[in-house]
C-alpha cells in the first residue's frame, strides 16, 4: 500500500506543477511582451490589421479573462496557431515532435549502452588508468557545446570522409520514389510497418549523426552516474566481507555491476531526456532536422510566440511525465525511495 | 567559535586533497590565465580596438598566421583579440548566472530549511514549477520576451537556475540545524535571522561552492546557446557563442577558423571548471576522498 | 545492442551507393530554398511562399523583366483597357483555361478570386484598397470600378494576393491551403508538402500554354534554413537552383564547375531611416552629416562583395521612377564634420541608436562599418539587433523617445515607386512606416498628384515623383544605402532561366528546360 500512497502523491504534485507551468508560460508570453497583435500582423502590417487581430486574438480583455481563455484552449487541446505561418500548432506538433523524440530517444539508447558499461567497469577499477580516461571522456561528454560538436562532426563525416548525410531526415530521392506513410511520425517505425527498407535505411543514416552528437552529454552523465553507484556499491561492507570470505573480484564486480546498473540507468534515462531535448534544440538547426528544436529556434527569430509557448508547455509535460514513470519504477523496484 | 575553528581543520586537509589532484590543479592554472587575458586583453593585444568591434576590412578572411594567430572574421577583425574580449563576456556570463542564482536560491532555501512549515512547502513547490522545465527551454521562452541582450539573457538564465541552490540550501540547513550549538543558541533566544547568518550559513556554503564551480561550466555552455541563437550578446561585441554562430556560414566552405577557436574555448573552459569543481566535491568530502 | 547498432551503421554505409544510382526516369528541378514557406493562401500569403505561388497560381497581366519592350504583358488576361479617368477596367480573359480542380476560368471566377482576397484583408490586400467592385460583365470580361485613378493593369500584376484561384478554393478557409491544397491555373500543381522540410510539384499536364521536350515534370523545394548546407548542395549537383548564400561565398561559386552565379539588381533596397523629430538628429545640417559619414564604397564592396551599388534615392535602378540624376550622398568625412560644425556639434559628442533586424547579419555588419566611422566624428552609435515587431513597435510609439537611425528593408508589393515614396515618407498623423517622421507639405503634394497620374500618364508621373525625391534627399531623411541585387545561382545545364525582380526569387520553371 506504501506503493500507492506514493503513486497518489507523486502524481498531485504532478498535476500541481503542470498548473504552475501554465501559469508561468502564459506570464512570458503575454504579460512581458509589449504588442502581440503586431506579431501576428506579420511584417509591414496595416494598423486596422493589427486592431482586427488583437479583438481576435482576445488580447483587448483582461488579463485574467485571456488566462481563462488560454487554459480553457489547452484544456480543450488546442495549442492554437503560429503568428507566423498561421498553421495549427497541433498539427506542425504531430509532425515535429515524434521527430525529436526518435532523434532523442537514439541519442539516449546511444549513451546507455556505451556509457552503462564504461562506467561501471571505471568504477570497479578506481585509480586506474581506465578510470581517468573515462573521468576524461565523460567530462569532455558533458563540457563540449553541442552545437559547436555537431559543426564539427559535419565536416569530419560529411566534408572529409563523405560517409554521412550533411543533414534532413530523408534524402530528396526516399521523398520522391520511396515515400513513407507517416503513422507514427517516427520514421524508422513507420517505414518499418510499410516494409519499405530502402526509406528506413535511408532515415537511419540521416540520423546517426545528429544522434551520435546529441549523445555526448547524456554519455558523460551515464558514464559519472554508474561510476559512481559502482564506487559506492564497492565500499559496502558486506562486499569487503564476501571478499574476505574468498569470493573472487571479478565475480563480486560482474555480480554487482548487473544489480547496480538499473537505478543509475533508471536516473540517467530521466536526466538524458531533459539535457537531450535540450541539445536537440541547437543541433537539430544545424542538422536541418525537422523536429521541434528547428521548430522552436525559427519562432525564436520570427518572435512566434504561441509557438514558443507551445512547445515549451508541450515539451515539459512530456518531461514532468518522463520524470513521473522514472519515480514511480523507481519506487518499485527500491522501497526506499518512497520515504523521500 | 568552535564552529569555526572546525571548519578550519577540515579545510586544511581538503586543500591538501585538493592540491594533489593535478587535473583540478592544471583546470585552475587555465582558468586563471583565461581571466588574466581576459582582464589584461587591453594591454595584451595590439589588436584592442578590432577586439571591441571596429572593423578593419583590409585583412578581411585571414586564415591564422603569425600575425592572427586565430585568423580574422569577414569584417577583418583579428579572432584572437575577439576570444580575449570575448572571454569577457562568456566568463562574466556565466559567473553572474551561477552568482545570482547563489543570491537568490541559497537564502530561500535556507528560509525554507530552517522555519520549515508552510513557508518551505511554498517555497519548495515553487521550485518544483521551475525545475519542471527542461533547462534552456524556459530560458530561451524568457530570453526572447525580454529581448535579446546580454543581460537579459544571464537574467533568463538566472531564472531558470536559482531553485537547485534553494533545494541544495534547504537539504544542507535541515541537516546543520538540528546541530546542538544551533539548538543551544535558539534555546536562549538568538533570533532567527541571526542564527541563519552566523551559523546556519557558514556551515553550507561548502556544497554551494562546490556546487557553484561546477555551475558556471554549465553555465557558460547555456550562456553559449542563447547567443548563438541571438538572444545573447549584441553586436559590436561578441562572446564565444556568437563568434561560433558568425563562422558558422564559412565553416563547411574553407574559412574553418572562425567557428573551430572559440568553440575550443568554450570546450576548454567548461571542461576546467568541471574537473576543478570535481576537485573541490572530492577535497570536501571524507567519504569520497576514502573511496577514490 | 551494441552489435545491432554496429550492424546497422555498416549497413546503412553501404547503401550510400544506392541512393545516387536511382533511376530517374523523370526530369526534375530542384530549388534548395532557406526559408520555410510561412502562409500557402494565395489571398493572404505575403513572404517567400510566392516561389510556389508564382508556379501553381497565375495572375491576370505579368510583370515584365527589366529590358523588356513593355512594362507589363498577357497571362490569364489577353488585352485590357481603362476609362479616361482611370476609374473604370476593362479586362478580357484567355479562353480555354481551367483550374487544376477542373473548374473552368472566367469572369465569375476572377470576380470570386479577388473578392474572396479583399474580403478577407490580410497580408498585401490592401493592394486592392481602390477596387469599388468587381463585375463579370460577360464570361470573358471583368470589369473593376475604382474609387481613385489607379494603374490596375499594374496591381494586378503583383507577386503577391493577385493570384486567381478556382472558385471552389475559394470557398475554403487558409487552413485548407496551409495543409498542401490548392487549385490554380499554373503549369504546376503541389504533389507533396512536407511543412519545413520539402514541397513537391508536378506538371499540370493540362496546362493552358501546352508542353514541349526537356521542360522540367517535377520540382522539388528542399527547405534548408542552413546556407553552409544550401552551398554544400549546390557544390554537389544535389540542387539545381539556390540563393541567399554569404556574399563573400559567390565569388569561388562562380568558378566552381558547372555552376553559374546569376547577378541582376533587384527591386529591394536598404534604407537607414533618421529620426527627423528628435534631437539632434532634428536638424538637417546633422543629418546630412550623417549622409556624409556613411561608408558606402566600404559597404558595397566589403559587405556585398562588390554585388550591391550604392543607393541613388528611395527607388532602385532598373525601376521606372528612378532618377540617374538625382542627388547621392558620398562618404566625405570633410563635409560630415563641417556640417556638424554647422549644427553646433564641432567635436560630436552625441550618440545615436541604430536598430536592425536581429537575426540579420548584413543589417547589423552596416551598423558595424558606420559605427567606426562615426566614431571619428565623436558620434557614438549604439548597434540594438531587434525582432521586426519589437524594433517598429519602439519606432511607433513615441517618435520623441524612438531610436535615431531605422535600418529597414523596403520592397515594393506591385512595381511602382509610390510604394517607397507614400510607404515610408508621406506625412502620417500617427506613425506607421514613416520611422523618419518626415512631414513635408510640397513632397505630399507631388505625391498626390503623382498617383493620381500615373493611371493615365505614367511619364508624366514619373517626372512628379522625381522632383519629389530631390526634397527628400535635400533633407536628408534617410541614407540610402544600397539597391540590393539578386543573386542566384543555377546549374549550367539548365537552360532559359531569366530573374525578374518584379517576382522575387520566384523561378518560372515552365520557362526552364534541360
Amino acid at each position: 500500500m506504501a506503493f500507492f500512497s506514493f503513486f497518489l502523491r507523486r502524481l498531485g504534485l504532478s498535476v500541481f506543477v503542470v498548473g504552475g507551468v501554465l501559469i508561468l508560460t502564459f506570464i512570458v508570453s503575454r504579460v512581458i511582451p509589449s504588442n502581440p497583435a503586431a506579431l501576428y500582423a506579420g511584417a509591414r502590417p496595416r494598423p486596422e490589421q493589427v486592431a482586427e487581430i488583437e479583438k481576435k486574438l482576445g488580447l483587448d480583455k483582461p488579463l485574467t479573462e485571456q488566462f481563462r481563455v488560454y487554459v480553457g484552449d489547452l484544456l480543450d487541446g488546442d495549442l492554437g496557431e503560429s503568428y507566423h505561418s498561421r498553421r495549427s500548432i497541433n498539427t506542425d506538433l504531430r509532425i515535429f515532435l515524434p521527430a525529436t523524440l526518435e532523434l532523442v530517444i537514439a541519442a539516449v539508447a546511444i549513451a546507455l549502452v556505451i556509457g552503462i558499461p564504461i562506467g561501471a567497469l571505471a568504477g570497479a577499477y578506481p585509480r586506474s588508468v581506465f578510470d581517468y580516461a573515462t573521468r576524461f571522456v565523460a567530462i569532455a561528454g558533458v563540457s563540449v557545446p553541442s552545437f559547436w560538436l555537431a559543426l564539427i562532426a559535419q565536416s569530419v563525416f560529411f566534408s572529409q570522409l563523405g560517409w554521412l548525410p550533411l543533414g534532413g531526415r530523408v534524402s530528396r530521392d526516399v521523398s520522391l520514389f520511396y515515400p513513407i506513410a507517416a503513422q507514427t511520425g517516427f520514421y524508422l517505425i513507420d517505414a518499418a510497418i510499410s516494409g519499405n527498407w530502402r526509406a528506413w535505411l535511408d532515415a537511419l543514416h540521416h540520423l546517426i549523426l545528429p544522434a551520435l552528437v546529441l549523445s555526448a552529454y547524456p554519455l558523460g552523465v551515464a558514464i559519472r552516474m554508474t561510476q559512481a553507484s559502482m564506487l559506492e556499491a564497492l565500499s559496502e561492507t558486506y562486499v569487503t566481507a564476501a571478499r574476505a570470505a574468498g569470493l573472487s573480484r571479478r565475480v563480486i564486480v560482474f555480480k554487482l555491476a548487473l544489480k547496480n546498473a538499473i537505478m543509475p540507468a533508471l536516473t540517467v534515462i530521466g536526466l538524458s531526456f531533459a539535457y537531450s531535448i535540450t541539445g536537440a534544440f541547437l543541433v537539430e538547426t544545424i542538422f536541418s532536422f525537422p523536429g521541434v528544436g528547428k521548430y522552436v529556434t525559427e519562432a525564436v527569430l520570427n518572435v512566434d510566440f504561441p509557438v514558443i509557448i507551445a512547445v515549451t508547455l508541450v515539451v515539459t509535460i512530456f518531461y514532468i511525465a518522463v520524470n513521473l514513470l522514472v519515480d514511480l519504477v523507481q519506487a518499485w523496484l527500491d522501497p526506499r525511495v518512497r520515504l523521500v | 567559535m568552535k564552529a569555526k575553528a572546525r571548519f578550519r581543520i577540515e579545510a586544511g586537509s581538503s586543500a591538501w586533497f585538493l592540491l594533489r589532484d593535478r587535473a583540478a590543479m592544471v583546470s585552475l592554472a587555465f582558468l586563471i590565465l583565461l581571466a588574466f587575458s581576459a582582464i589584461f586583453a587591453p594591454l595584451l593585444t595590439p589588436y584592442a580596438s578590432q577586439g571591441r568591434g571596429d572593423p578593419d576590412l583590409k585583412s578581411k578572411f585571414k586564415p591564422p598566421a603569425l600575425e592572427h594567430p586565430f585568423g580574422t572574421d569577414g569584417l577583418g577583425r583579428d579572432q584572437a583579440a575577439r576570444l580575449m574580449f570575448g572571454a569577457r563576456r562568456s566568463l562574466s556570463m556565466g559567473l553572474l548566472v551561477v552568482l545570482i542564482a547563489i543570491a537568490v536560491g541559497t537564502p530561500l532555501g535556507m528560509a525554507a530549511g530552517y522555519l520549515g512549515g508552510w513557508i518551505d512547502e511554498a517555497i519548495m513547490r515553487v521550485t518544483d514549477v521551475f525545475l519542471a522545465f527542461p533547462p534552456l527551454l524556459l530560458a530561451i521562452a524568457i530570453a526572447a520576451a525580454l529581448g535579446a541582450s546580454y543581460i537579459n539573457a544571464v537574467l533568463a538564465i538566472a531564472v531558470t537556475w536559482w531553485p537547485w541552490y534553494a533545494r541544495l540550501a534547504r537539504a544542507q540547513t535541515l541537516v546543520v540545524k538540528e546541530r546542538a550549538y544551533i539548538e543551544a543558541a535558539r534555546g536562549i533566544g538568538v533570533r532567527d535571522r541571526v542564527i541563519i547568518a552566523r551559523h546556519i550559513l557558514p556551515n553550507i556554503m561548502t556544497p554551494i561552492v562546490v556546487q557553484g564551480t561546477l555551475d558556471v561550466g554549465t553555465a557558460i555552455l547555456v550562456a553559449a546557446g542563447l547567443s548563438f541563437i541571438g538572444l545573447g550578446t549584441q553586436a559590436p561585441f561578441a562572446d564565444w557563442g556568437v563568434m561560433i554562430s558568425d563562422g558558422r556560414l564559412f565553416f563547411l566552405s574553407g574559412r574553418w577558423w572562425m567557428s573551430t577557436f572559440p568553440g575550443l574555448a568554450i570546450f576548454l573552459t567548461a571542461m576546467a571548471f568541471n574537473f576543478l569543481g570535481d576537485g573541490f566535491r572530492v577535497a570536501a568530502d571524507p567519504r569520497l576522498r576514502r573511496l577514490l | 545492442m551494441k552489435r545491432l547498432l554496429f550492424i546497422c551503421t555498416l549497413l546503412s554505409l553501404l547503401a550510400m551507393p544506392l541512393f545516387t544510382t536511382v533511376a530517374q526516369d523523370r526530369n526534375v528541378f530542384v530549388y534548395g530554398h532557406p526559408v520555410a514557406f510561412p502562409n500557402l493562401d494565395p489571398s493572404s500569403g505575403n513572404s517567400n511562399e510566392n516561389v510556389v505561388m508564382g508556379n501553381v497560381y497565375e495572375t491576370l497581366t505579368f510583370y515584365n523583366a527589366p529590358g523588356s519592350d513593355e512594362i507589363l504583358s498577357p497571362k490569364l488576361a489577353v488585352s485590357w483597357q481603362a476609362s479616361d479617368d482611370s476609374l473604370t477596367w476593362t479586362f478580357n480573359l484567355r479562353d480555354g483555361v481551367t483550374f487544376h480542380d477542373g473548374a473552368a476560368f472566367n469572369a465569375e471566377a476572377v470576380k470570386k478570386a479577388l473578392d474572396r482576397t479583399i474580403a478577407m484583408g490580410e497580408g498585401s490586400a490592401w493592394i486592392f484598397g481602390m477596387i469599388e467592385s468587381i463585375e463579370a460583365v460577360d464570361e470573358l470580361v471583368v470589369q473593376f470600378n475604382l474609387s481613385y485613378p489607379a494603374p490596375l493593369d499594374l496591381v494586378l500584376s503583383a507577386g503577391y494576393a493577385a493570384w486567381i484561384m478556382s472558385p471552389n478554393a475559394a470557398e475554403q478557409d487558409s487552413a485548407w491551403f496551409n495543409d498542401g491544397n490548392a487549385a490554380g491555373t499554373g503549369p504546376y500543381m503541389i504533389a507533396s508538402n512536407e511543412p519545413g522540410q520539402r514541397m513537391i510539384l508536378e506538371a499540370n499536364p493540362d496546362y493552358w500554354g501546352g508542353w514541349s521536350e526537356g521542360q522540367f515534370d517535377t520540382i522539388v523545394f528542399d527547405i534548408v534554413e542552413d546556407s553552409t548546407v544550401l552551398e554544400q548542395m549546390i557544390r554537389a549537383g544535389d540542387a539545381d537552383f539556390t540563393y541567399s548564400l554569404p556574399f563573400d561565398n559567390y565569388g569561388p561559386l562562380a568558378e566552381a564547375p558547372g555552376l553559374s552565379v546569376v547577378v541582376t539588381p533587384s527591386f529591394q533596397n536598404l534604407l537607414i531611416l533618421l529620426n527627423t523629430v528628435k534631437e539632434p538628429t532634428s536638424s538637417k545640417l546633422v543629418r546630412q552629416a550623417l549622409s556624409y559619414s556613411f561608408p558606402y564604397a566600404d559597404v558595397v564592396s566589403s559587405l556585398y562583395a562588390g554585388l550591391g551599388t550604392q543607393a541613388r534615392g528611395p527607388i532602385p535602378a532598373n525601376m521606372w521612377g528612378h532618377g540617374g540624376d538625382l542627388t547621392q550622398f558620398s562618404h566625405d568625412m570633410d563635409k560630415a564634420r563641417e556640417l556638424l560644425a554647422e549644427a553646433g556639434y564641432p567635436d560630436g559628442g552625441f550618440s545615436l541608436v541604430y536598430t536592425h533586424v536581429a537575426s540579420d547579419l548584413d543589417e547589423q555588419q552596416v551598423g558595424e562599418l558606420w559605427r567606426a566611422s562615426l566614431a571619428e566624428l565623436g558620434v557614438d552609435l549604439e548597434i540594438r539587433g531587434l525582432a521586426w515587431q519589437a524594433q517598429w513597435d519602439l519606432a511607433i510609439n513615441d517618435p520623441a523617445s524612438a531610436q535615431e537611425a531605422f535600418g529597414f528593408y523596403w520592397w515594393p508589393d506591385y512595381i511602382t515607386p509610390n510604394s517607397w515614396l507614400t510607404g515610408m515618407f508621406i506625412t502620417e498623423d500617427e506613425p506607421f512606416f514613416n520611422l523618419s517622421y518626415y512631414s513635408n507639405p510640397a513632397f505630399d503634394e507631388l505625391i498626390a498628384s503623382a498617383s493620381s497620374t500615373s493611371g493615365s500618364d505614367r511619364a508624366a508621373a514619373e517626372a512628379l515623383y522625381l522632383q519629389a525625391q530631390e526634397l527628400l534627399l535635400e533633407d536628408a531623411a534617410a541614407i540610402y544605402v544600397v539597391d540590393l541585387p539578386d543573386i542566384h545561382v543555377i546549374r549550367d545545364d539548365v537552360s532559359g532561366y531569366v530573374n525578374n525582380p518584379g517576382y522575387p526569387h520566384v523561378v518560372f520553371f515552365y520557362d526552364l528546360t534541360r
